[in-house]
């Protein structure tokens, strides 16, 4: 009995599938090697993240402008220490070249930090969150006739007087904390989300925001130092010579003192342009986002003013520079455990005796528990439920019926812009299926349950824990795998 | 079938609680006090309200912008941030108390009423998840069977849509 899949991102299975394996498919041979190193969370981290050094560094996905803007700055610095201050250093001062050192080092050094941390992404709901959260929203929004899609969902909160909505991330499935916004570039909703930045090949969110700024800043001044002193050093030189002759004096150098002051000239321009709008932004506490959405602005009427304001610009900006660092939330080095740290004997042994699992959450099992109850005493019946696809760019599986995600239960009748077919399905596609609707949760948390059934219907590759799709398409497949619920039904209830 | 001997064997979960977040202070992290009804039988409100309350007093201090989070953040600064590959921030001093903090009124309070908290930490700081757990006796299975119920009826609804 083999739980088959479960490979690809869902590598913590092999935990669960310890002493039940018989049978070893090609999938599995290279995981049970793998069994006795334990995988980091940033292995499988569902967002578009790239991650290096063993999950030490951080970045988005496209990284090619990052890579322009590390070289640009190194030429051009490099240039600048190369040729402009031997001349320097000995016609006005050693402390030229030291600056600049001082400037270049802070620039690197916060470049790096900016592109490489974490942004404040935060982590997606659990699926045990996300089920309680669809509750609550059903109850707030009374279960309404299948078919419909329920309205967008919001939360609205007062803070600080202002009236601020908490909009639902169907991604995450969270409500987003005031400020975060979700990036999608990178997939991932961002605490205080500032802005995507493809020169630094990473989100600007809370966590980040003021190495950016650090950046931008110190940039700025080196860029006008550079500029400055390129622009000293080719004067001196036609004090001494004449401007031609100077030009000439250096043929090699000619050009690279052209782009230098070319490079520089344009940069400063827009660099120092980015870090006024970026200094104005610090001083009113807004965040990029908000800025150009007008959240804040007196336009949108009278009473609409910033609520995270502390009121004068000194508390503001030391507040978001110097404030305090707020630690990652998704622990990319940590290591995936079976199940969370819990009271330990339990759950542990429920895990490894997962049989079914796919999943990687304890709540599944926890789920399988309470649904065998259901099961025995629901009898037989048909397991199939085409669930909503929650997030159907998550799981490309189309045409297999991909029976998973117990947690997933709940999340039926949440409807994703991007497929139109969960509650109209559920509803009229399958009549086999909607006599049984009170006894849908049962049902979905008979899928790990199934596990002693047909490898075939198991979520091999249906990746994602909290997601579940059951995209059904063919009545066929319905079928069969009707049949293999009762077989599974059948199996349980000799226990 | 072994998760079913295994289950009659040990204390089972039955269902999670969330308490969620309060924003109406803004971004900083606080929880909600109210208290959930489905604790009404398994813990006393004041002990329940003393814990999060106590917990958001602690993050309300990692997160307080003071002359000594000042000083981090500009000696940080100087240092192009390199100080931060050797030190502790404070906020992750809190942290570490709060984790602690956390352990300790599982062990003094909440496991022996066959509940479990889970450090907010663990769930993105979005949540504190308490975990119910039945009791193997028969009274412990009726409470399962009728959350399991509630929930039922939770998944029904959805179902209904």
């Amino acid at each position: 009995m083999t739980p088959g899949g479960g490979s690809g991102p869902m590598k913590d299975c092999e935990y669960s599938q310890i002493s039940t394996h018989s049978s070893s498919s090609p999938m599995e041979s290279p995981h049970k090697k793998k069994k006795s190193v334990p995988k980091r969370k940033w292995e499988v981290f569902p967002g578009r993240n790239k991650f290096f050094c063993n999950g030490r560094i951080m970045m988005a996905r496209q990284t090619g402008v990052f890579y322009l803007t590390l070289v640009l700055i190194l030429v051009t610095s490099g240039l600048f220490f190369a040729f402009d201050c031997p001349y320097l250093s000995e016609k006005i001062t050693p402390a030229i070249p030291a600056i600049g050192g001082i400037l270049f080092f802070f620039v690197m050094g916060t470049l790096l930090r900016t592109s490489f941390s974490d942004p404040g992404v935060l982590p997606r709901a659990t699926p045990d969150e996300a089920a309680d959260l669809e509750r609550q929203i059903d109850i707030a929004n009374g279960s309404s006739s299948g078919g419909y899609r329920p309205p967008p969902r919001t939360k609205e909160v007062i803070i600080n007087g202002q009236t601020v909505k908490l909009k639902y991330c169907f991604t995450c499935k969270i409500f987003r904390p005031p400020r975060a916004s979700h990036c999608s570039l990178c997939d991932n909703c961002v605490e205080r989300f500032d802005h995507h930045c493809p020169w630094v090949g990473n989100c600007v969110g809370k966590r980040n925001y003021r190495f950016f700024y650090m950046f931008i800043l110190s940039l700025s001044f080196l860029t006008v130092f550079i500029f400055a002193f390129v622009i000293t050093h080719v004067i001196l030189r036609s004090q001494q010579t004449g401007f031609l002759n100077a030009l000439k004096d250096s043929p090699a150098r000619y050009p690279f003192t052209e782009t230098n002051s070319v490079v520089c000239f344009f940069s400063v321009w827009s660099i120092v342009g980015l870090s006024g709008f970026h200094t104005y932004l610090i001083s009113s506490n807004q965040t990029t986002n908000e800025d150009i959405k007008g959240s804040w602005s007196n336009k949108r009427g009278k009473e609409n003013y910033n609520p995270y304001s502390y009121g004068n610009i000194f508390t503001n900006c030391c507040a978001a520079l110097c404030g305090p660092l707020s630690p990652s939330l998704i622990d990319r080095r940590g290591f995936i455990q079976p199940d969370t740290p819990q009271l330990a004997g339990p759950s542990n042994g429920i895990t490894m005796y997962g049989a079914t699992q796919s999943q990687s959450n304890m709540c599944d099992q926890d789920q399988c528990i309470q649904s065998t109850k259901f099961v025995l005493q629901a009898a037989a019946t048909p397991l199939l439920q085409s669930e909503p696809s929650i997030t159907s760019e998550e799981l490309p599986l189309p045409g297999k019926t991909s029976l998973s995600g117990p947690c997933a239960a709940l999340t039926l009748g949440q409807p994703t812009p991007p497929s139109s077919m969960p509650n109209l399905t559920s509803d009229s596609g399958l009549t086999d299926i909607i006599p049984l609707k009170e006894e849908h949760e049962g049902h979905q948390f008979l899928t790990p349950e199934e596990a002693p059934s047909p490898p075939g219907m198991l979520p091999s590759g249906s990746p994602i824990t909290h997601s579940h799709t059951m995209h059904v398409l063919s009545l066929a497949s319905q079928d069969s795998l009707h049949e293999d619920s009762v077989r599974g039904l059948v199996k349980l209830s000799s226990v | 079938v072994h998760s079913l001997q295994e289950l009659r064997r040990s204390a089972s979960l039955a269902t999670k609680v969330f308490v969620q977040r309060d924003y109406s202070d803004g971004t900083t992290c606080q929880f909600q006090t109210k208290f959930p009804p489905e604790l009404e039988s398994r813990i006393e409100r004041q002990l329940f309200e003393e814990t999060v309350k106590t917990l958001n007093g602690f993050y309300a201090e990692a997160e307080k912008i003071g002359g000594s989070s000042y000083l981090e953040g500009c000696l940080a600064c100087a240092t192009a941030y390199f100080i931060f590959l050797c030190m502790e921030t404070h906020y992750e001093k809190v942290l570490k108390k709060i984790s602690k903090y956390i352990q300790d009124q599982n062990e003094k309070i909440y496991a022996p009423r066959g509940l479990l908290l889970t450090d907010p930490l663990e769930r993105g700081m979005r949540v504190i998840e308490i975990s119910i757990y039945e009791d193997r006796c028969s009274s412990g299975s009726s409470s399962s069977g009728s959350s399991s119920s509630s929930s039922g009826g939770g998944g029904g609804g959805v179902g209904g849509r």
